[in-house]
């Protein structure tokens, strides 16, 4: 929906939004040529460009520290997860939201409530609760930890969503004769593809970069993340100070959430266009 | 209400049963055993622990650091909170103003969410650097130097974490925002228009109520993610964060997980995490009571 | 309908649990190898350096290592292991933090056999093949648990390029290096560059402490639950010695974040820099060709009562969890980990050496350093060994020293606050 408005506020905005966006290029734009930089350089000429664009820090990633198996692991994981929350989310947020049962809002408060909690706090009872069922140093029991900490989350905005649209569909869909179920996948999943896309990109960047859990529950080297492979890049720099390294691992990490947004973004534009509530 | 759901309520079972047993077994149960640590005194490296009743949480209110580390996060929460809404409702003014590029725009502002914090701020580090900062770099060459302070020392060092945690964050919550206003009817904006309204009256008598929940959403997420942020903090000083800086998320880990100068104290980390568990939810319930308003019907 | 609804649950639960088949299922097993879990992050020159002795001992011994990093946070994934029976076989790391984590509850195993025992090669015994004061510091009930590969000091660095430039010598008293940094002054150089981190910033209360009061004194001050020990009129004069030296400091140090502070030292922006003797390490690829790095050792007191021979030691090396599956594999390592050819690849990335009889091996940028740590003298622990009090140290003295170095309040202040301050804590 675009406004008409006068030349000169137009021009005003779009310097704005030109300025602000001037700073996220040129940040992105620093950390990406500064991983091609070696450290000598770097301090050197820290605002300049390098004077040769040596692929050496990324060659140091890919096999040195091993992102390769990290960046591979991640990108079948993370995906995984954010399916299997959905999986689960969706309905649960959609019966807590517009169906009518007892319990329904202390259901639902009993999930917020589980935003409130730090979940460092339950760090060492996961650590002995998936040893003693023996998904300890597997990616499935990393995958349940992931889950279960993001339901609260991805519930309660998928709530917001589902309730902002009038309950006459439901009811409209069901006397077309369509079962509760079919209503569901037909009318509603549509209708709150907005928020089910959010919620979607939300859990892929937090568990992308998620790595204090990953760190501590999986210990084989093959099966480590991406995210906790970049971590002890950065950790390892408090004594090496490579930071042109660390950067180049900041850029591989980087490149699949903005391959992933872009993508997710033609989607968020369709559900823009899509679907105003007809009367 | 839906008759359809009334009818068959068992249908509400198998929707919502997977996910309490997740999230009940892996989280709840998991989160309560940690917090049930609050009344032991307990070290971590082996089963030995003391009871000692609701010690640790007499010991934290009356504990210095406890207290800052709170006003801290309180400074982030209000402060943060303030300038991203401020700046993403201005943005989505703006956005409704423009035509082209929207989507790029878009995308620019959010990406910062993305980069991981550590690389932020190493990023903004290096910015701020008062040696070879490229702030200081700019401010200089524009002849603007008495404007020049040591950005990262003890005296402006909040200021400047809340500007960069403003920066990173603005384009989420707009992007939250603007998905709001992306269910509104155009046919609603248009008989605005058709009596005269302006942008800025279509903004505020249009626009504001109908967003009105997913700006809830947004607000409650910002307090709980204020509240419990701890990476960006956490590596905002280097890898040694300032006492400076120190929230309660922060004052948890160095108390129960830290190292360099680890406390190893899990009994008492675990009782600040009750309290900030407590402290969160009170504000989550507050801003729900206050912003809860019967949704629009158009 | 239902059956739908069945579908999609099993499929749900099918994906949920076809993740162990997937990603392989846990790798406990019970064949003999030794598991070692390593303080350095994967790609670091020392676990480069690591996986070559790894390497060789398998070779040489066929004995199985599984290698794992879980890095510098390696205590966060040692103490549940523990606590579940599964601790592994052998970790590193730094002794001070192993020291209040393990080392004082008796979770680490005694090596005094390993001491008493050969070196790999059999030429002699282990425990004499070690510089002097760099085995004892990680001992529970008189015995050691601690095999020291790497040794750190504390000290003065500077650019040696700087010192011939000025045609200065080193500093022998603290006087000396004051009028040093008066000439600097006068020229509009900063003397001392630094960056703004609480752990740092507690070198200068230590090292008065150290050279005025003498060993043990600091540590005194921490653990008296009288608080008279901070009555001490040197104790004073330990604050006010950094309310003066503060004066020094480069310009707007205070807003250097780690480590803005240091690579501008290494820029030649400030002159000298009190530091672990890590720096070289972390430096050397920073610096300009012409830089060479040098270092004295904190410099002695006129009047003071510590010994100013009396140099800091703190240690990196193995230790060996009590309930370790297979200690003697572990001691097996060790005891091959630590010869000397292993020693001479580590110092390739700066890392000074543990044993004697190297001198000749050292490079360039940590020779000082290495003199300073095989010097005559007695050794004392970084910060009196008060980083394995940890709470004392980070949120009880901290604050204050940071207020004192700030500026913020004078010594007099500082020391009754953290008088009274230390009282509460301790008798808490």
């Amino acid at each position: 929906m675009e406004f008409r408005v006068k030349k000169t506020a137009k021009v005003l905005c779009y310097l704005v939004l030109i300025l602000w966006c001037l700073i996220v290029i040129l940040s992105l734009a620093w950390i990406l040529i500064t991983s091609f930089k070696t450290n000598r350089e770097l301090y050197q000429e820290i605002w300049k460009l390098p004077s040769s664009f040596n692929l050496d820090n990324y060659k140091k990633i890919w096999d040195l520290y091993d992102l390769s198996q990290f960046f591979l692991n991640s990108i079948i994981v993370v995906p995984i997860n954010v399916i299997l929350i959905l999986v689960l989310a969706v309905p649960a947020a959609f019966v807590l939201t517009r169906a009518e049962f007892r319990f329904r809002s202390h259901i639902l408060s009993f999930f917020i409530f589980g935003m409130g909690i730090p979940v460092i706090i339950a760090l060492f009872p996961m650590y002995f609760l998936l040893s003693d069922i023996g998904l300890l140093n597997t990616l499935s029991g990393l995958s349940l930890v992931y889950i279960a900490t993001s339901l609260s989350f991805s519930i309660f905005m998928l709530h917001g969503f589902f309730g902002s649209y009038p309950v006459e569909l439901d009811e409209a869909a069901t006397i077309d004769g369509c079962t509760p179920f079919q209503s569901f996948i037909k009318v509603v999943l549509p209708l709150s593809s907005t928020g089910i896309i959010t919620v979607t990109i939300f859990n892929f960047i937090s568990i992308w970069n998620e790595y204090m859990l990953a760190l501590i529950f999986i210990r084989d080297e093959a099966k480590r993340l991406l995210s906790v492979g970049i971590y002890a890049l950065q950790a390892s720099m408090q004594y090496t100070g490579d930071w042109v390294t660390l950067f180049a691992g900041v850029v591989l990490a980087l490149l699949p959430l903005i391959v992933f947004f872009v993508l997710m973004a033609d989607r968020i534009m369709d559900g823009l266009t899509v679907g105003a509530v007809k009367g | 209400m839906s008759n359809s759901f009334k009818r068959n309520k068992k249908l509400a079972i198998p929707f919502l049963v997977p996910s309490l047993l997740v999230y009940i077994i892996f989280f709840i149960y998991p989160a309560l055993s940690g917090l049930f640590y609050s009344f032991f005194d307990y070290k971590g490296f082996s089963r030995d622990k003391t009871f000692i009743g609701i010690s640790n949480f007499v010991e934290a209110l009356s504990d210095k650091i406890f207290w800052s580390a709170l006003v801290i996060n309180l400074k982030i929460m209000f402060f943060g909170g303030l300038f991203i809404f401020l700046l993403a409702f201005v943005f989505l003014i703006i956005f409704q103003c423009i035509g082209h590029f929207k989507g790029t725009i878009r995308a620019l502002l959010f990406l910062p969410n993305i980069i991981s914090p550590v690389a932020i701020c190493i990023l903004w580090g290096f910015v701020f650097n008062q040696n070879f900062g490229l702030l200081n770099n700019i401010l200089t060459s524009m002849g603007l130097e008495n404007l020049i302070v040591p950005w990262l020392d003890p005296e402006h060092i909040m200021g400047s974490l809340i500007f960069v945690i403003v920066w990173t964050y603005v384009g989420f919550y707009f992007v939250i925002l603007l998905s709001g206003v992306s269910k509104i009817p155009d046919s609603v904006y248009e008989s605005a228009i058709l009596e005269g309204a302006s942008p800025i009256q279509t903004f505020f008598k249009i626009t504001v109520p109908m967003i009105w929940d997913v700006f809830t959403v947004a607000v409650v997420y910002w307090l709980i993610t204020s509240l419990k942020m701890f990476e960006l903090p956490f590596s905002f000083t280097g890898f040694k964060p300032r006492m400076e800086i120190w929230n309660l998320p922060i004052y948890i880990y160095m108390l129960g997980f830290g190292r360099n100068d680890a406390i190893y104290r899990i009994g008492y980390a675990a009782a600040i995490a009750v309290f900030l568990s407590i402290i969160v939810m009170i504000f989550v319930q507050i801003s729900r009571k206050l912003m809860s308003r019967e949704s629009i019907e158009y | 309908m239902k059956r739908k609804l069945t579908i999609v649950l099993l499929f749900v639960i099918a994906i949920a649990f076809a993740f162990p088949l997937a990603a392989g299922g846990s790798s406990e097993s019970d064949e003999e190898a030794l598991e070692f879990w390593c303080y350095w992050d994967k790609g670091h020159p020392n676990d480069l350096w690591m996986r070559q002795i790894i390497d060789d001992f398998e070779k040489e011994t066929g004995i199985k290592v599984n290698y794992s990093n879980p890095g510098a946070n390696i205590l966060l994934s040692v103490a549940p292991a523990i606590v579940d029976g599964n601790a592994p076989d052998l970790i590193d790391g730094h002794c001070i933090e192993m020291i209040a984590s393990l080392g004082n509850d008796g979770l680490l195993l005694p090596l005094e056999d390993l001491y008493s025992g050969t070196t790999w090669d059999g030429s002699g015994t282990f425990e004499s093949q070690f510089i002097e004061g760099t085995t004892t510091q990680g001992m529970y009930d008189g015995e050691r648990w601690f095999v020291p590969y790497c040794a750190h000091t504390s000290c003065f660095h500077y650019n040696k390029a700087e010192f011939e430039k000025r045609g200065w010598e080193i500093p022998e008293t603290w006087d000396d290096f004051i009028a040093m940094c008066d000439e600097l002054v006068a020229e509009g150089i900063a003397p001392i560059g630094l960056d703004n981190t609480p752990l740092y910033n507690a070198y200068w209360f230590y090292w008065f402490m150290e050279r005025i009061c003498g060993t043990g004194a600091f540590w005194e001050l921490a653990t008296d639950p009288t608080g008279a020990a901070w009555d001490n009129p040197d104790v004073l004069r330990a604050a006010q010695m950094v309310a003066d030296v503060s004066k020094y400091f480069i310009n707007g140090w205070m807003g250097n974040v780690w480590p803005a502070g240091q690579i501008a030292w290494a820029q030649g922006s400030a002159i000298f820099h009190l530091d672990g003797s890590y720096i070289a390490n972390e430096l050397f690829d920073k610096v300009d060709e012409d830089f060479e790095f040098g270092a004295f050792p904190f410099p002695a007191i006129e009047g003071g009562k510590g010994d100013p021979a009396s140099k800091e030691i703190s240690v990196m090396g193995f230790a060996v969890p009590k309930d370790a599956k297979h200690p003697d594999l572990a001691k097996k390592f060790i005891q091959f980990a630590l010869q000397p050819k292993y020693q001479i690849s580590m110092m390739e990335t700066y890392y000074p050496t543990t044993l004697v009889g190297l001198d000749d091996e050292i490079p360039d940028y940590i020779k000082d350093v290495y003199a300073i740590i095989t010097s005559d003298g007695p050794v004392h622990m970084m910060y009196d060994g008060l980083q394995s009090r940890g709470e004392w140290w980070s949120t009880v003295f901290y604050p204050v020293d940071n207020d004192l170095i700030y500026g913020n309040i004078t010594p007099e202040e500082f020391v009754s606050r953290l008088k009274a301050d230390t009282v509460a804590y301790l008798n808490k």
